[in-house]
């Protein structure tokens, strides 16, 4: 029973949470913290078992399978963007800039964090290295270009920030994905699936397999209400399957979103149908983090705090070296890349996917790494992209 | 092609258990995995099924029922047990839907019929249960090591479950058919007041029972008068929380679905923490929501939009529950107890209906509507079960064997009248 208390008081915190999206009288960085969902991980961590325990640790232990569905959902619903034909369409230059971006920023994240290992000041496996690397890479898109709507920003720098926005998760993605294959399954362990690249192969192979079959079931035509069932049954069944195999449920949905948007007819309204449910999901996430979150010990907090300088560098540099790959006309040093310090969902479902297979340490400190950027960025974010686009006279 | 999907589905699931050889089990994760399997492989197979006639739940129930223990084992009776959230959101839903689709002005002008149909109904199918049981057991031999009194009350015990109904299986069938009509609503009336007559019934014949075997009444066996307070309460509070979650859903016009998902684990948590009858409740609210709105707040629509995964995960885990070894050991006695009961369903209704001059389709057809059983039936033979340790197990077997009958016949007809009557779809 006291299961259904806690997803009566999750849900209802998404519920009302989902209304506060639509209050426009809420100062910027009020908003902004709203936007980014952070508020809804502070009230988790106020009703978990640290703090009032109102959701002890039993509770957020059955609401696991609640999380890793929303991560899942975060999967699919990313997966389903990506199509072939509208890929075609960017401009190979922008498209090699986006890649250029994330891949700069997860290697500057990387090269930091490493250097401090080497010389003993950080104590981290290489897998942590990786996924804090990949989770940093990712740009926010709510706390970004989206919270500067009302101003109607446009030009090409604003073009290029939404397309990396967009685009920079991927190798996050796979990244998170294979990493958690080579560490959950390493080649000593039992079972078909031992060696990290058997375990990413039938990661492939899985995500293939489910887009496929969700592509023949929805050829037929179907009510929005069965179309939902169905979307729902293969968004549970796919992270279902991913956490019974110690996989990554994120890395799975991706990759049978990616398989859908490029097989059916009927994608766009599969993401209808999925962003309906983003935001109350997105907030069930961050809710169920926040009670799911235990302050790491004192050492981890130079981690999070070379982490924090590690993605500023990394991203100043993705920025600018990706606006000469993509030729963007910036005026700034630093090219796009102080546009790109926002941080939010993907990076919390990322991290989130990794803490369910590490609920120790390793686990919190990559989810307060993450909790702590997406702080960071709430705060800079928005002024820095501001800044960028007044001097590029893309917003007035 | 769907066909063929089926086999997919059901092949990856077997790939997936030999990939997970060799790892650690985790019950969560597993449960999860289910959860997604039912919905996909219940869903297609639901759209096969109705492609001849027969209802989508029959199909969910058949999925599970061969994805269940006794068959390939996928679902397995720890997940099920895991998953029992699942069957209480689902029941407080079907509670929720049944108490909408009863709508004031036409049950006006029906309550007679419901009212003589309940009682006639109940009244011979336990009374004709008993006596024709009876003589089956003593005939069959069934549960033998038994005295004569002490089959007498074993009969009465079974009888009055005979009684029973399931509302989940006559509201999945007229949702899906999406039914209007003089039959749809005396099953709806009549499954709602029939319970109430049952609950009674039962806890009068238990409370007469058990000083018969030197047997005190439990905690969990409530009394007759006990019975009565509790519905008078959970009236009382379906009430209120119709009245309270009306209000919420006209001054907070977002997220309706999701609202109603939460109300639900509300009425869930609530009747357990103030010991209520969470379907009497439920009931009570669908029905204050359905027919006291002074503004449209779309209930019934966004409840189905809510419904319509947890239904289908529902009956795949009845299908799952249901026990062919029991039935196997069991089934003769099971044909005699479901043939008493479908014959005098049938007779109880058409003579009720006569009587009040119901329309003649209800007269010869409504009865169908009241042959499904399930959980209703399987809770009362089960804490029958529990308090009469001498012959608890026959109860137990034989309504198990008789439910897997019911419910594979009881929703096929009742779909099949709803359409010849020209109610449904």
């Amino acid at each position: 029973m006291n299961t259904v208390l806690g997803l009566i008081v999750v849900g209802l915190l998404a519920f009302f949470g989902s209304a506060l999206f639509k209050i426009s009288r809420l100062t910027p960085m009020i908003r902004a913290l709203v936007a980014s969902g952070a508020a809804f991980f502070f009230v988790g961590v106020l009703l978990g078992p640290r703090m009032i325990g109102l959701l002890n640790d039993e509770i957020v232990n059955e609401l696991d399978v609640v999380a890793n569905l929303g991560v899942g959902w975060v999967g699919l619903l990313f997966g389903l963007q990506f199509r072939y034909a509208d890929f075609r369409k960017i401009p190979l230059p922008s498209y090699f800039g986006a890649m250029t971006e994330a891949l700069v920023s997860m290697g500057v994240i990387f090269a930091v964090l490493w250097s401090a290992t080497l010389l003993r000041v950080l104590e981290l496996g290489v897998f942590v290295l990786a996924v804090l690397a990949a989770i940093g890479s990712t740009t926010s898109s709510n706390t970004g270009l989206s919270s500067m709507q009302s101003r109607n920003p446009r030009g090409p720098i604003t073009d290029a920030i939404r397309l990396f926005e967009s685009l920079d998760a991927i190798p996050a993605v796979l990244v998170v994905g294979i990493g958690l294959c080579i560490s959950l399954h390493p080649t000593e362990s039992d079972g078909i699936l031992s060696g990290g690249m058997a375990c990413a192969a039938v990661v492939l192979l899985l995500g293939v397999v489910m887009g496929v079959l969700f592509h023949l079931l929805i050829l037929y035509s179907y009510g929005p209400n069965q179309l939902m069932v169905i979307v729902l049954g293969f968004c549970v069944f796919c992270a279902g399957a991913s956490h019974y195999l110690h996989m990554s449920s994120l890395f799975v949905n991706f990759i049978v979103g990616l398989v859908v948007a490029n097989t059916s007819k009927k994608r766009r309204l599969l993401f209808r149908s999925l962003v309906k449910l983003e935001k109350p999901f997105y907030l069930v996430l961050l809710t169920l983090a926040g009670c799911m979150w235990s302050l790491p010990p004192i050492s981890a907090f130079v981690i999070i705090l070379m982490f924090l300088s590690a993605r500023v560098g990394g991203k100043l540099l993705g920025g600018m070296i990706a606006a000469k790959v993509s030729k963007l006309p910036t005026k700034g040093r630093f090219g796009v890349g102080t546009g790109l310090f926002a941080h939010d969902g993907m990076a919390l479902a990322l991290a989130l996917n990794v803490r369910q297979y590490y609920p120790d340490m390793l686990g919190d400190t990559v989810l307060t790494a993450t909790i702590a950027t997406i702080l960071f960025g709430i705060l800079i974010g928005p002024w820095y992209l501001q800044r960028l686009l007044l001097a590029e006279k893309e917003i007035v | 092609m769907r066909a063929l999907l089926i086999g997919l589905v059901f092949l990856v699931m077997l790939i997936l258990d030999a990939l997970h050889a060799g790892m650690p089990s985790n019950v969560g994760a597993r449960s999860a995995l289910v959860f997604g399997f039912l919905l996909v492989s219940g869903f297609i197979v639901g759209e096969i099924i109705c492609k001849w006639g027969v209802p989508r739940i029959t199909g969910y129930m058949l999925s599970g029922l061969v994805c269940g223990p006794y068959l390939l084992n996928l679902v397995d009776r720890e997940i099920i047990n895991h998953l029992d959230l699942i069957d209480e959101l689902a029941l407080v839903m079907i509670a929720l839907t049944a108490g909408g689709e009863l709508k004031l002005h036409r049950m006006r002008r029906r309550f007679r019929g419901i009212l003589s149909i309940s009682v006639f109904q109940t009244l011979s199918v336990f009374a004709a249960s008993m006596a024709l049981l009876w003589s089956a057991a003593t005939t069959l031999g069934f549960c033998p090591r038994l005295t004569s009194a002490e089959l007498i009350w074993l009969v009465a015990l079974l009888a009055v479950i005979a009684t029973a109904t399931s509302p989940s299986t006559a509201v999945a069938v007229i949702l899906e058919a999406r039914s209007e009509g003089a039959i749809t609503d005396t099953v709806l009336g009549t499954t709602v007041l029939k319970d109430i007559f049952v609950l009674m019934g039962f806890s009068l014949i238990v409370s007469l029972a058990l000083p018969n075997f030197g047997l005190q009444s439990e905690e969990s066996i409530p009394s007759v008068g006990w019975v009565v307070v509790d519905m008078l309460m959970s009236l009382a509070a379906g009430g209120l929380f119709g009245w309270m979650f009306l209000y919420f859903l006209q001054k907070v016009p977002k997220a309706r679905v999701l609202s109603i998902v939460a109300g639900s684990f509300l009425i869930i948590s609530l009747s357990t923490t103030l010991h209520l009858d969470r379907l009497l409740v439920a009931m009570v609210a669908g029905f204050v929501m359905s027919n006291f709105a002074h503004q449209d707040v779309g209930f019934m629509r966004r409840l189905e939009q809510a419904s319509t995964p947890i239904f289908l995960v529902f009956f795949c885990l009845a299908g799952a529950s249901l026990r062919l070894d029991v039935f196997v050991s069991v089934w003769k006695m099971a044909l005699i107890y479901v043939a008493v009961r479908l014959l005098f369903t049938w007779l109880g209704t058409w003579a009720a209906a006569k009587l009040t001059r119901e329309p003649p389709e209800v007269r010869r057809f409504a009865w169908t509507g009241f042959i499904g059983q399930a959980g209703v039936s399987l809770g009362l033979a089960s804490i029958a079960g529990k308090a009469f340790p001498d012959f608890g197990e026959c109860i137990v077997d034989l309504v198990v064997g008789a439910i897997v009958l019911n419910q594979l016949i009881g929703p096929i007809l009742f779909r099949k009248v709803l359409v010849y009557t020209g109610e449904g779809k």
